[in-house]
């Protein structure tokens, strides 16, 4: 809890103060998550493995749309891509070592539900993750990547689900956490309703 | 206002969570150590033994 609100914290300041230099070198940015997720994944407990790293990105991600207008909001939704992205190197680095646990320790077909919802969360992550990448998002018709990144929703949704199951310390951490995203989700949409044009009174 | 609030319940989610997972603890995480507050189901899948002292894991 300390570890991730610390990170989102983190994060957010860098965005704050980088968001035009994180857009601009965000391929070296990628560079460095990969070398920096690589190395960890050679360790057996550490904050990205544990998918502590991966899940304080996401955290930003998912609540930069419900904010409302402004400098802040403005600045968090032109990183989020880049944000996701990063987040996503730090899960995949997360759910490849659990997976590869479960095979040196033979629990794959054995293992708790959480285990399963995390590897089909990582599953819904990547095509997100590749096509948030620009060069391919370029490469797609606009209508067509909404359409896939609507599955954003089922992500958050699993991921939300492989963390209350897991149902540690931190389980009331997570109620209030995505129990806050869906509360500022709904506000979202409803603050973005079409507002209807007043009818015309009729004069008799 | 609606961001203000969502800023001010990540600073009190920040400071419920330096209380209940103290610093040091963290740090300790970070540098690789795994800890009481952290004790991760990863050390037992990885075979780290408890010292004997610990029924967190029993083994049958």
């Amino acid at each position: 809890m300390t570890l991730i609100m610390g990170l989102v914290f983190v994060w957010f300041i860098f965005v704050i103060l980088f968001s035009k230099w994180i857009r601009k070198f965000n391929l070296y940015l990628y560079g460095i998550c990969i070398v920096i997720a690589a190395i960890l994944f050679t360790q057996e407990t550490n904050i990205v493995n544990m998918g502590y790293v991966g899940l304080s990105f996401f955290i930003l991600v998912m609540f930069a749309s419900t904010l409302s207008q402004g400098t802040i909001r403005k600045k968090l939704m032109g990183n989020r891509a880049e944000l996701a992205v990063m987040g996503s190197i730090f899960s995949l680095s997360h759910g490849l070592k659990y997976l590869i646990f479960a095979f040196d320790f033979t629990f794959f077909w054995r293992a708790p539900i959480y285990f399963y919802i995390g590897i089909a969360s990582v599953v819904v992550m990547l095509p997100l993750a590749i096509t948030s990448i620009m060069i391919i998002r370029k490469k797609m018709k606009g209508k067509d990547w909404k359409k896939l990144h609507k599955l954003s929703y089922l992500f958050y949704g699993l991921v939300a689900t492989h963390l209350l199951l897991i149902n540690n310390e931190r389980f009331l951490f997570y109620v209030i956490l995505f129990g806050l995203y869906v509360i500022y989700r709904v506000l979202a949409l409803i603050q973005k309703q079409p507002i209807k044009p007043k009818e015309k009174i009729k004069i008799a | 206002m609606k961001n203000l609030i969502l800023g001010l319940l990540f600073v009190i989610l920040l400071g419920i969570g330096i209380v209940r997972e103290p610093m040091k603890d963290t740090a300790d995480l970070i540098t690789g150590a795994s800890t009481e507050t952290y004790a991760t189901k990863i050390d037992l899948i990885a075979g780290v033994s408890e010292g004997g002292y610990s029924n967190s894991y029993p083994v049958d």
